[in-house]
């Protein structure tokens, strides 16, 4: 009796987002799946039942050698992307700390490193794409004057060699770098300012030094958070879309896109909608594989003092 | 596209709980959420495309499309009964289509007078749905007024914007279709045809016989520039599904007082061997030859498909486009294939234009950095805010080899499928809107506004025009109706994807050629093997 009159009140809260969460995401998400098992140009409502052949056609992009530009190419920058992720929360971690130590100015540092995240991607690219111009941009111009020509690079070059990729993707990396920390700083500061004072300073009386301290006390005691970070991290380096898409002018550039820039090509250049969903199909595979892996693997358990 | 969604949420707990579930099952939607804190933050937005970006070039003589010309089923209930209205075959949504003769006979010319009749009252409103490019919407409604002040109630509601497609795509596929317009569908000309399979555009061809707007006694057709009708057509020769808007003439654009300066001829009054000499004698001048549109290296596109056919001539272009087993195989489309990867190795290039977008990489151009720019008749008018007073360019065919099979002063010159009528609600005054176009005050006003050419006879009458619109007509004379066309890239859209996504890397010889064409065969066996693509016979092969 008492558990029904809970869900009285559970009900009527619950239900307005359930609905919102059902008809705008649960919805779309199933419908997605189910294009994939046809031919649709996306224009009308004629659409051609041909079953699993999307995904044989992917299994061959993925498997034939001879098809240059592809999803394998497109994964790797994915995962090329990734690398810089654990770059910024590794950043972001250092940065969080110094902060909570309340450095000279740490108020200043703060906001700073959080600016970025109140900018929109396409300010980002358009700021980005002005600073790294190869004839006209800051960068460029700064080391031209101070003598340094030899190393005012073509920035956003998709042709310039690189190890493993071309320089255009690695200036992806690092905006991406710039545009993260401050969002991972701000979680890890929140965590490191959650960690109770007490723990400190009895870490201190026993003889801690700081980075025994680091590692001991904070590192364990946000451990949920870096987690979450991870989790965020993956997903943020499959869902790259919209920088690579402004930075490089949008048009299919073989050496920056990512997956769903090239479901979007698919989408909307090609017009294979059920060819795109099934892309789709196969980065919610690979997002939830990736999430899960990072989440098992970076589990341990936890801390409390 | 892409909704911006960020966190507000601080817990850790909702933040695993958020990103493990939600935001992973987000994605499955089509990818239109994006989740949280990526590394560069989230928002997507709208920006402009390149005011034309380069397809491969069209034109020429008709091709016979035998399957891809069945006439689409309507996609919605039509409401018109079947047999009324011309074709008769052909279903529109709206009613008012059966005005139309059924028993129309094509070339017969239809009075201004009787076509009116046809028309009937004009609708509560006129829908001109326009792509918003570089040649702005001011000719648009400068049409519209010329309707409006025709037809007396007449109104024409006109809008767009540089993504109309995105746009209009929900209302398409509800069948809710504007009355006339222009670049509905995004993805080239593949794109556009989907679209009349589909059922979006109605035919047109009534149209071509309708008397011509100020000049008495002609049909539409008469008036419309030599093979204009014919490259709007797609390749596609039973129906008529789209009507040309401007003609393009594209080629190597070169800085004409610099040229006269150092005394370099002209590009297409030498042979290409010769030419690539004159690369060398610019470099020494210290000019880089050329720059290019970096991030969209397929405008090379507008030197390499002339060059193809110049070298290897109109049967091996047909070859391409029909599929034949080794047409890439060719020796001397090899031999064409392999000039720009060698422009390129040689440092011919401006440094660093890779990185540049289109109109930056043309800005090198005006700023007299380099001495030529694949591009066409658009480029004036895009890059007008930042060309110098005294810049003059103008504009080249492509220099034919030596032993060339095809016409040597042959010309991209297209008029594209730009124009089309929607199955919609007044099919027939969106023909009446187009039919205005064509008139002479349009002409005049895209020559002097616009700084283009109507694809009208005579598109310059009365106009007064500059250095490069007029290289443009002297180039478009000396090509005596030689415009290399290639369709693969719009009729097999997998196989226009190995050129496409190749660009870049075969330009700088990073691809080679023989790996390029050996990934073309594959994909144009996968296109002649597979039964579920409807093949396009082309015939002008001669």
């Amino acid at each position: 009796m008492q558990k029904r009159e809970k869900w009285k009140l559970i009900i009527p809260f619950v239900l307005p987002a359930l609905i919102l969460f059902t008809v705008f995401t649960m919805y779309p998400a199933v419908r997605g799946l189910y294009i994939s098992l046809f031919k649709w140009t996306g224009l009308t409502q004629n659409m051609t039942f041909i079953g699993l052949n999307n995904f044989s056609k992917l299994w061959r992009e993925l498997t034939d050698p001879a098809d240059f530009y592809n999803i394998r190419l497109y994964l790797s920058h994915n995962a090329f992307i990734f690398v810089f992720s654990l770059v910024t929360i590794i950043l972001a971690l250092v940065v969080a700390t110094v902060i909570n130590n309340k450095v000279f100015g740490h108020k200043a540092f703060r906001v700073t490193y959080f600016f970025p995240n109140v900018l929109s991607v396409a300010a980002i690219a358009v700021l980005w794409s002005m600073i790294l111009n190869p004839s006209f941009g800051l960068i460029n111009g700064i080391l031209r004057s101070i003598g340094l020509e030899q190393l005012a690079l073509p920035w956003l070059s998709l042709q310039y060699e690189m190890p493993l990729f071309k320089l255009g993707l690695y200036s992806v990396g690092f905006i991406g770098i710039w545009g993260g920390l401050g969002w991972y700083m701000i979680l890890f500061l929140a965590a490191i300012q959650n960690v109770p004072q007490e723990l400190i300073e009895s870490a201190m009386l026993d003889g801690a030094n700081r980075v025994r301290m680091f590692w001991s006390v904070t590192i364990p005691l946000i451990w949920e958070t870096i987690r979450t970070v991870l989790i965020f991290a993956v997903i943020g380096a499959l869902n790259q879309f919209a920088l690579v898409y402004i930075l490089f002018e949008q048009t299919p550039n073989k050496h920056s896109d990512m997956i769903m820039n090239y479901y979007y090509f698919q989408a909307f250049a090609q017009r294979n909608w059920g060819y795109a969903a099934a892309i789709v199909v196969i980065i919610f595979i690979v997002t939830l594989i990736g999430s899960l892996v990072s989440y098992r693997v970076s589990a341990r358990e936890t801390v409390q003092y | 596209m892409i909704s911006p969604k960020k966190p507000t949420l601080t817990r850790r707990q909702m933040l695993s709980l958020m990103g493990a579930t939600g935001a992973t099952a987000a994605l499955v939607a089509c990818g239109a959420t994006t989740p949280a804190a990526a590394p560069t933050a989230v928002p997507a937005t709208k920006a402009s495309e390149p005011t034309k970006a380069p397809e491969a070039t069209k034109a020429s003589e008709p091709t016979k499309a035998p399957e891809a010309t069945k006439a689409p089923e309507a996609t919605t209930a039509p409401t018109a009964a079947a047999g009324g209205g011309y074709p008769a075959d052909f279903k529109a949504r709206s009613e008012s289509w059966k005005a139309l003769p059924s028993d129309h006979k094509k070339g017969e010319l239809i009075k201004q007078g009787d076509w009116y009749a046809m028309l009937g009252k004009p609708p509560a409103e006129i829908e001109a749905a326009f792509w918003l490019e570089g040649w702005g919407h001011g000719w648009v409604k400068d049409v519209a007024e010329q309707l409006e002040k025709e037809h007396a109630g007449a109104k024409v509601k006109v809008w767009g914007d540089p993504r109309i497609w995105e746009t209009l795509q929900p209302r398409l596929v509800a069948g809710d279709v504007p009355d006339v317009g222009r670049l509905w569908i995004s993805g080239g000309q593949a794109a556009q045809i989907a679209g009349t399979v589909d059922g979006v555009y109605v035919p047109v061809d009534i149209l071509l016989d309708v008397e011509a707007p100020s000049q008495p006694g002609k049909r539409l057709e008469e008036v419309l520039a030599d093979g204009s009708v014919k490259a709007a057509s797609m390749g596609i020769s039973e129906r008529q599904w789209a009507m040309p808007f401007a003609q393009t003439q594209m080629g190597i654009y070169y800085n004409a007082a610099m040229f006269e300066k150092n005394k370099w001829p002209q590009p297409d009054t030498l042979s290409w061997e010769d030419f690539l000499k004159l690369h060398e004698e610019i470099a020494k001048a210290g000019i880089a030859p050329w720059t290019y549109q970096g991030k969209y290296p397929g405008y090379f596109d507008l030197v390499v498909t002339p060059l193809i056919y110049k070298k290897a001539g109109q049967k091996a272009m047909c070859d391409i486009d029909n599929l034949v087993e080794g047409a890439w195989k060719n020796p001397d489309v090899m031999w064409a294939l392999e000039q720009m990867p060698t422009i390129f190795k040689s440092g011919w290039v401006f440094k660093g234009a890779e990185a540049m977008s289109h109109t930056e990489g043309q800005q090198v151009f005006v700023d007299g950095k380099a001495a030529m720019v694949p591009c066409g008749t658009w480029l004036q008018r895009e890059q007008e805010a930042t060309t110098p007073k005294d810049f003059r360019m103008k504009l080249s065919s492509v220099p034919a080899p030596k032993d060339g099979k095809g016409f040597p002063k042959a010309l991209a010159n297209t008029a594209d499928a730009a124009l089309v009528v929607g199955n919609g609600k007044n099919p027939l005054w969106g023909m009446e809107y187009v039919r205005w176009v064509y008139s002479a005050r349009t002409a005049k006003y895209i020559a002097e506004q616009v700084g283009g050419m109507l694809a009208v006879q005579e598109p310059l009458v009365g106009a007064t025009v500059n250095d490069a619109v007029k290289s443009a007509v002297a180039a478009v004379k000396a090509a005596e109706g030689h415009y290399p066309t290639s369709y693969y890239g719009a009729w097999y859209p997998d196989m226009g994807k190995v050129m496409g996504d190749a660009w870049g890397d075969y330009l700088w010889g990073k691809v080679n050629v023989k790996d390029l064409t050996d990934n073309l065969e594959r994909a144009a066996k996968e296109a002649r093997e597979d039964s579920t693509i409807k093949k396009i016979t082309r015939t002008d092969c001669q």
